[in-house]
């Protein structure tokens, strides 16, 4: 037994079902086999007189009567527009072509649509004129075997849909004429029209109407009559998928960019460089006696040379150890130790890189000798992790070369690293006991008796800041400045660093009550505050290097400006040559 | 018996150290292996030390110790980094990176502030006020020894200190489809402001010459007596 595939899921049944068993679907045409019954219950109509009669005319696909239509006309008419007033007759025998009604146009016509028969019924139908179309009749001489139905959908594939379209629209059933006003019909000649007085809202409405169906402009499809499924016998139905949804060749659109010649240039560029990036470059093989090794061996060579010739023999260059009376903010800074109280300890920050630790450990170590000629106590952080190690190392070697020895907990405490940069050196500032509770050998050092006395930040006798950062010295003096500490601060700073720190001693009022700038600041310190400093040792081939530097640099800038100036001439001699 | 001689630990970090510096030192000669493996023991000994602070020095004494040991209250309190901490590692993972993003927002909003809020209170008012001071002639005259030299002195600072920031203003009122053109007057200003730039770059540079100079000088005078101790003994 054949299957029937459901219209609707695309799923088979059996043939015998008239409906799909998954969808509910309609697998049959609905009139062709309905019952007097399910036709009356469809239509709501009560009287089983015509209960027959419209079902014979409904399965009959030949006869396209429809009687029952007239009769749901509603009884009381609405009120009817003045521009659908006039004289002229509806056109009912077309009225009748398209409901194929053979008898009179009394009985054809819904008996409750001129019950009060004021209104004129349309004239009936002559024996003169034909009752179906002339396409029609056409069509059914050349189709004899073809019900009306039939050919009608056959005729839809050739002829225009606005033909389809007018056939309706002439036979349009106007329901609600009012009373005594005769019911109006186009005339057949469209030539003829003339133009309609309109109110001047309907004028408005104009771009609808060109848009109405009766426009012969708008090609229309034929009228397809669905065969299957819940719609099935009914024709005109709007289709599932709207025509949009069809496949059909995308429109070409231009794909050439608007750009000018610069943007061009610029997005060639671009391409270039990305092209670039993946492309391996060719390492050219550095020579070993290139120029510029052997410059750079030659100059490095005449600067050890000097250095190790001080070593060899001492006596060869003297060199003075600059006065403390040259540097003025390391006398301050002399100054400013010499009046701190034995009896609250120095905050010692070392700060600095083991990089930079020769240039700073004679400057830290400066400052730190005399803390230990005075018997200060002191307290070290670092808000650096190698700081720590920097501390512990000048700690030991101060010792060794004053021979004072200094115990931990006792005479000093390393509080070590301060994490958190700003906000951490910040915190430690508002309150040393909380953020650095224990030195880094695990005691409570606010617990010892030198250092009980520390409560807050203004509890230090003096603060000194040992440091080759510009960043870390500015950091330190903005957080303690802001904070307003009492204490005297006083910087111990790289020579890379004076500049940056000097305008807040030279400001009015000073920020900073003094700078220890460099190993010759170092050196003038020492040279006042202990005595027998070992950085001297340090401070002449230094300063025998610097001046040999700094011949150095000025020939070579000088041979740098002639080879340009050279250069430059060469270039506008070639260039005068070329001109001519 | 020990076949080795009594060496003290000063003389093997020496050792270590002569060895280093030349290591270094032989990038005189152009790029080499040594000299990156110098380069390389540095970074990986300053990695290794900077995990043993952390450890030593924050985690153990400000963290976990209060925890284990501590009271109640401060238990309690330590609780917060600590939950912050673990969603800081969690940036680690890129999975579960998005965790770590509010304390990353936390640390960088409260370092922001204390930054600018020092750079405000403790940089840029009295340096306002150290220039307003320095060109006080009330102040000049009372310091009856030098008053003019001090009132050249503030100009020259007042001129520095407005010139400069001139030199860092870039933009520029159009006019119509002209783009923006200083002032003669400004231009004069930024000429001069670029002149003190100039000046003080300078001057850093030198510092960070002299700064090299002194590591320069400590090594080699390392070395000579660090040879000469192994000859004369």
């Amino acid at each position: 037994m054949a299957n029937i595939k459901c219209p609707m899921c695309g799923k088979t049944n059996p043939a015998d079902r008239e409906t799909c068993q998954y969808c509910e679907a309609r697998l049959r045409p609905v009139f062709p086999e309905m019952s007097d019954e399910e036709i009356s219950k469809l239509l709501g109509l009560d009287d089983s007189s015509k209960k027959g009669e419209i079902s014979k005319d409904l399965n009959s696909s030949s006869d396209d009567s429809l009687d029952w239509l007239y009769q749901i006309v509603p009884e009381e008419k609405a009120e009817e527009p003045d521009f659908m007033q006039g004289d002229e007759e509806l056109p009912l025998e077309r009225f009748d072509d398209w409901f194929n009604h053979p008898e009179n146009g009394d009985s054809g016509l819904p008996k409750n649509l001129f019950d009060d028969g004021d209104v004129q019924t349309a004239p009936t139908p002559t024996g003169d004129e034909p009752l179906e179309p002339d396409w029609l009749l056409k069509m059914e001489e050349n189709s004899p075997g073809l019900s009306p139905h039939e050919l009608e959908t056959e005729a839809g594939d050739e002829e225009s849909s606005s033909e389809s379209l007018d056939f309706h629209s002439d036979h349009l059933l106007i329901w609600n004429a009012e009373e005594g006003d005769t019911i109006r019909s186009e005339p057949d000649n469209r030539e003829d029209l003339q133009g309609a007085d309109l109110p001047s809202w309907l004028e408005a409405m104009k771009p609808v109407s060109a848009l109405s169906p009766a426009d012969e402009d708008i090609p229309l499809g034929p009228i397809s009559v669905e065969g299957a499924g819940p719609l099935a016998g009914l024709e005109g139905v709007i289709p599932a998928e709207p025509d949009i949804a069809y496949s059909r060749k995308p429109f070409n659109f231009s794909v050439k960019l608007q750009v000018s010649d610069y943007q061009q240039a610029h997005a060639a560029l671009l391409e270039n460089l990305i092209h670039a990036e993946g492309k391996a470059s060719v390492i050219s093989k550095k020579e070993f006696f290139a120029p510029k090794n052997v410059l750079r061996s030659v100059l490095a060579l005449l600067l050890i040379l000097s250095i190790l010739l001080t070593f060899i023999i001492p006596g060869l260059l003297q060199v003075n150890a600059p006065g403390l009376q040259n540097f003025p903010s390391a006398w301050a800074a002399y100054q400013a130790i010499e009046k701190i109280s034995l009896e609250k300890p120095v905050l010692f920050a070392i700060d600095y890189q083991p990089g930079l630790s020769a240039e700073m450990d004679a400057v830290a170590g400066s400052v730190l000798k005399h803390l230990y000629s005075k018997k200060a106590k002191i307290v070290l952080v670092t808000t650096q992790p190698l700081g720590l190690m920097q501390a512990e190392r000048l700690l030991s070697r101060s010792s060794q070369e004053t021979g004072i020895q200094y115990l931990p907990s006792q005479d000093y405490a390393n509080l070590g690293y301060i994490p958190g940069g700003h906000s951490g050196l910040l915190g430690f500032i508002a309150d040393p006991r909380r953020v650095m509770p224990f030195a880094v050998d695990g005691s409570a050092v606010w617990q010892q008796p030198a250092f009980q006395v520390v409560n807050d930040i203004s509890s230090f006798s003096s603060i000194i800041i040992a440091t080759e950062d510009t960043d870390k010295a500015r950091n330190w003096i903005e957080q303690l400045t802001s904070y307003a500490t009492p204490a005297p601060i006083i910087m111990a700073v790289s020579a890379q660093v004076e500049p940056v720190v000097a305008p807040y001693f030279h400001a009015s009022p000073s920020k900073i009550q003094g700078i220890i700038p460099g190993l010759a600041g170092a050196m003038a310190y020492e040279s006042v505050a202990y005595h027998p400093g070992g950085i001297i040792q340090t401070y002449t081939p230094f300063s025998i290097v610097g001046l040999l530097a700094v011949i150095m640099i000025l020939f070579g800038s000088v041979f740098n400006g002639f080879a340009t100036v050279i250069s430059l001439q060469q270039k506008q001699e070639r260039n005068r040559g070329d001109g001519k | 018996m020990s076949f080795l001689p009594n060496i003290s630990s000063d003389f093997i970090g020496s050792v270590i150290g002569f060895i280093l510096t030349l290591m270094v030192f032989s990038y005189l000669l152009g790029d080499n292996g040594l000299f990156r493996l110098a380069v390389h023991i540095l970074v990986g000994v300053s990695a290794g030390f900077v995990g043993i602070v952390a450890w030593y020095n924050v985690i153990w004494p400000q963290l976990a110790y209060p925890l284990l040991g501590g009271f109640g209250t401060d238990r309690a309190i330590l609780i917060i980094p600590l939950v912050m901490s673990l969603l800081l590692l969690a940036k680690a993972f890129p999975r579960f990176s998005r965790l770590g993003m509010p304390v990353m927002a936390f640390l960088v909003g409260v370092g922001a502030a204390a930054a600018m809020g020092g750079a405000i209170m403790g940089t840029l008012i009295p340096q306002i006020q150290a220039t307003i001071n320095a060109v006080d002639w009330r102040s000049a005259i009372s310091e009856k020894s030098s008053s003019a030299l001090m009132l050249v002195n503030g100009f020259i600072f007042l001129v520095g200190t407005v010139s400069t920031l001139v030199y860092f203003q870039f933009t520029f009122r159009s006019q119509g489809k002209v783009q923006g053109v200083r002032s003669p007057y400004i231009d004069w200003l930024v000429q001069i402001g670029q002149l003190f730039i100039t000046v003080a770059l300078g001057v850093l540079f030198a510092g960070v010459f002299m700064a090299a100079l002194a590591a320069f000088v400590e090594r080699w005078q390392f070395i000579y007596f660090f040879v000469k101790s192994i000859l004369v003994n």
